[in-house]
C-alpha cells in the first residue's frame, strides 16, 4: 500500500507544480509543435516563433506586455496533441495556439477548439479537410489543392508530361495529395498509369518500384514526408527509373537533398517561401535564422517552416496589439487583415481561414541546391 | 486548470476500462494479448459509424460493445489453438491486421479517420461538459469493477484462475479449458469496445494512429505495472501511465527517458506489479 500512496502523491505534486503560472503580466500564446518525433521540422518551426518573439519583445512587447510562447510537444500523435491543447488552454489560459503541424493532429484538436472558441493556426497542415474544420481554425500555408494546381500545370506546360506514376505515403498527407493530384492530372488530360502506396517508417520500396518500372510514364510523383520520400527516390534511381521526379512541400528541405544525394537532382516541388523575396522584413528574418543555424551544427536547417511560423506569430502579436487578447478579437483581426507584410508574401485569409499569398513558388534541385523556377 | 485535470481524469477512466479488460484476459485467464488496441479501435469506429448514420447514443454504445465481443469470439477460435508466447504473437498479428483494416477501408475514412463524430446524448441533450462526461465514464467503470469483481469471485473466476495457473491440471479437474478461455476473450472484448465508444464520442475525431501497436503495449504496461490479476492494480496502472507523461511534460526533452526509467525501476523492484500477485513471467515461462 505504501508504494501506491507514495507514487500517487508524487504524481499529484508534479501535476500541480506544473500548473503554476510564470508571470501574470505576460501575454501567453501556446504552440504545439513536433519537438521529439519529426523534430527536424518542428525545431525550425520553433525557431521561427522565437525570432518573432525576440523581435517583438525587443521593441517593447505588445502594448508594454511581454509576449511569452509556451511550447508543447505533439509527438506526432493526435491524442498527445489534444492533451497538449487541453493543458495550454486550461492551465496556461492561452486564447490562441500556433500548431499543431500534422493534418491528423489539427483535425483532432479542431473540434475541441471550435467548441471552446479558441483560435488555432496550423503552420503546415495541408489537408483539404482543415478548410471546413471550423471558424476558429486557420492555416498559414496554402492548401495542397493550390499546390496541386501549380505543380500539375507546370508539369504539363513546361515539362510536357504525358503520363504519371504515383508512389504515395499512406497517411492523411500523402493520401490527400494522391487524390488531388490525380484529379488535376486527369483534368489536364494526363493519365495516372499507376498509383502505389507505402507506409510511414518504410525503408524498402522495391516491391512498389518494380511494378512502377514496368509502366510507361515520364514523371514520377512521390508525395509524403522526406523521411520516406528521400530514400524512395534514391531506390528508384538505383532500380533504373530515370524519369523526372516531383514531390510536395514536405521535400522542400536541405535534409531531403542530403538524404537523397544525387538522386535528388532535377526533383521538382513547391514551397511556401522564397528566400530571395526582396523586402526588409525578409532580409532581417533570413539573417537571423541563418545565424542560429550556423551557430549550432546540430540545428536542423529548414527555413521554410521557420518562415511560416514567423509570419503567424507576428500576425497573432499584431492581432493582440490591435484587438486585445481574446480569441474573438484575434479572429476578427485575422478575418479582416489585408496585405500583411509577411516573409512568405502579402498575407490575408479567405472565408475558410486559409491563407492567401501571391502564389506558390516552384523549385527544382540543381547541383544539390533548390533553385526557383518560373 | 480544472478542465485539464478533468481531461486527464477522463482519459484515465477510459484507459482504466481498457487495462481492466485486458486484465480479465491476461491476469485472470492467463492469456496475454498484444493486440488489445484493436478491440478499442473496433468499438470506437463502430460506435462512431452507427451514430453518424443516425442511431442514438445508447444503442450505438451497447452495440459497439456487443459486436466487439462477437469479434473477440471470432479471434478466440483461431487464437486459442496456440498458447502463451505463441498466443501473444497471434494477437499481435490480429492487432496489425485491424490497424491495416482501419487504415485502408473506405468507410473508416482511411488514414484521415472520422471527423465530426456526434457527442454522447443522454436524455436528448448532448453531453459536452467535462465533469458530466467524467461522471459517465466513472459510472461505467464502476459497473465494470462491480461485475468484474463478481466474476472473479464466482465459479467462472475460479475456473479462470485454474486455467491460468495450469491448464492441463485444470482440464483433469473437469474444467472446460477452451470454453473458459473463449469466455475471457468475449468479456474482455466487450469492455474494450465500450471504452472505444466512449473515447470516440469524447474526442469527436478518431484515426487509425490511436489504435496501433503502441496503444496495445501501453494498455499491457498499465495492466502489468498495476499488477496482473488485481482489479485495483489495473486502476492504479492506468492512472499512473496516463498522468505520468502529462506530469513529465515540463521535463520536455527528457520526458521519455524519465518515463522509461520509472517503468524499468518499478519492474525491477516489483516484477509482479504494484498490486499484483502474478508475474508476467509466470504466464510466459511456465512449463506445462
Amino acid at each position: 500500500m505504501k508504494n501506491i500512496l507514495w507514487s500517487a502523491i508524487l504524481v499529484t505534486v508534479m501535476v500541480f507544480a506544473g500548473a503554476t503560472s510564470l508571470y501574470a503580466e505576460d501575454i501567453k500564446v501556446g504552440a504545439i509543435l513536433r519537438l521529439s518525433q519529426g523534430a527536424s521540422d518542428g525545431l525550425p518551426a520553433k525557431r521561427g516563433i522565437e525570432i518573432a518573439v525576440n523581435q517583438i519583445n525587443a521593441k517593447g512587447g505588445i502594448n508594454g506586455k511581454k509576449l511569452v510562447v509556451i511550447y508543447e510537444d505533439s509527438k506526432d500523435s493526435p491524442q498527445t496533441a489534444v492533451a497538449a491543447y487541453q493543458k495550454l488552454v486550461s492551465v496556461d489560459k492561452c486564447q490562441v495556439i500556433i500548431g499543431p503541424m500534422m493534418s491528423g493532429e489539427v483535425l483532432a484538436v479542431a473540434p475541441v477548439a471550435e467548441r471552446d472558441k479558441i483560435v488555432v493556426i496550423t503552420p503546415n497542415g495541408t489537408s483539404p479537410k482543415i478548410s471546413q474544420a471550423g471558424q476558429y481554425i486557420y492555416r498559414g500555408c496554402t492548401t495542397s489543392e493550390r499546390q496541386a494546381a501549380a505543380l500539375t500545370k507546370y508539369a504539363k506546360d513546361k515539362m510536357k508530361t504525358t503520363a504519371v506514376a504515383i508512389l504515395y505515403s499512406n497517411e492523411p498527407y500523402g493520401k490527400g495529395c494522391n487524390e488531388q493530384f490525380t484529379k488535376y492530372f486527369n483534368e489536364l488530360g494526363i493519365p495516372v498509369v499507376i498509383s502505389e502506396s507505402f507506409m510511414v517508417g518504410d525503408r524498402d520500396f522495391s516491391a512498389q518500384l518494380t511494378k512502377i518500372r514496368e509502366q510507361k510514364f515520364d514523371l514520377i510523383f512521390i508525395p509524403g514526408y522526406l523521411q520516406e520520400t528521400a530514400p524512395a527516390i534514391k531506390q528508384a534511381r538505383q532500380m533504373g527509373i530515370k524519369q523526372a521526379s516531383m514531390g510536395v512541400f514536405g521535400d522542400m528541405a536541405p535534409k531531403y537533398i542530403e538524404l537523397a544525394g544525387k538522386a535528388a537532382e532535377g526533383h521538382l516541388n513547391c514551397s511556401e517561401y522564397n528566400e530571395d523575396y526582396n523586402t526588409p522584413v525578409n532580409k532581417k528574418f533570413k539573417a537571423e535564422y541563418y545565424k542560429i543555424v550556423k551557430a549550432d551544427p546540430k540545428e536542423p536547417n529548414n527555413i521554410m517552416f521557420a518562415a511560416i511560423t514567423y509570419d503567424m506569430t507576428r500576425l497573432v502579436a499584431d492581432a493582440i496589439a490591435k484587438k486585445g487578447y481574446s480569441a474573438d478579437g484575434i479572429r476578427s483581426y485575422l478575418d479582416t487583415v489585408k496585405d500583411f507584410d509577411g516573409v512568405t508574401g502579402r498575407l490575408s485569409f479567405d472565408n475558410d481561414g486559409d491563407v492567401n499569398k501571391q502564389g506558390v513558388y516552384l523549385f527544382e534541385v540543381k547541383k544539390g541546391k533548390y533553385v526557383k523556377v518560373q | 486548470m480544472s478542465v485539464y485535470i478533468f481531461h486527464i481524469l477522463i482519459m484515465t477512466g477510459i484507459f482504466a476500462i481498457l487495462a481492466l479488460s485486458l486484465n480479465i484476459l491476461a491476469g485472470f485467464a492467463g492469456l496475454v494479448s498484444l493486440g488489445h488496441a484493436a478491440f478499442f479501435g473496433i468499438g470506437a469506429y463502430l460506435s462512431s459509424l452507427l451514430m453518424i448514420n443516425g442511431l442514438g447514443f445508447i444503442p450505438a454504445f451497447l452495440l459497439s460493445g456487443g459486436i466487439t465481443s462477437i469479434l473477440g469470439l471470432t479471434l478466440a477460435m483461431p487464437a486459442l489453438r496456440v498458447k502463451d508466447d505463441y498466443l501473444a504473437i497471434v494477437t499481435l498479428g490480429f492487432g496489425i491486421i485491424m490497424g491495416l483494416v482501419f487504415l485502408n477501408l473506405e468507410i473508416t475514412g482511411g488514414p484521415d479517420g472520422l471527423t465530426g463524430i456526434p457527442p454522447v446524448r443522454l436524455l436528448g441533450k448532448p453531453l459536452y461538459s467535462k465533469p458530466g462526461f467524467l461522471g459517465l465514464v466513472s459510472g461505467i467503470l464502476a459497473l465494470m469493477i462491480a461485475s468484474t469483481w463478481m466474476l472473479k469471485n464466482s465459479r467462472i473466476g475460479r475456473a479462470w484462475a485454474a486455467v491460468r495457473d495450469n491448464d492441463t491440471t485444470a482440464s483433469f479437474m473437469g474444467i472446460n479449458v477452451y470454453y473458459y478461455k473463449t469466455l475471457a476473450f468475449i468479456v474482455s472484448a466487450f469492455w474494450a469496445g465500450l471504452a472505444g465508444s466512449l473515447y470516440a464520442h469524447y474526442t469527436a475525431y478518431i484515426n487509425p494512429h490511436t489504435f496501433g501497436m503502441h496503444t496495445s503495449i501501453q494498455i499491457l504496461s498499465m495492466a502489468v505495472l498495476g499488477g496482473l490479476g488485481s482489479i485495483a492494480g489495473s486502476l492504479i496502472g492506468a492512472f499512473l501511465l496516463t498522468v505520468l507523461p502529462e506530469a513529465l511534460r515540463k521535463l520536455a526533452d527528457y520526458q521519455d527517458i524519465f518515463y522509461g526509467a520509472l517503468l524499468v525501476a518499478l519492474m525491477v523492484f516489483r516484477p509482479q506489479g504494484i498490486m499484483g500477485r502474478v508475474k508476467i513471467t509466470d504466464i510466459f515461462g511456465r512449463k506445462s
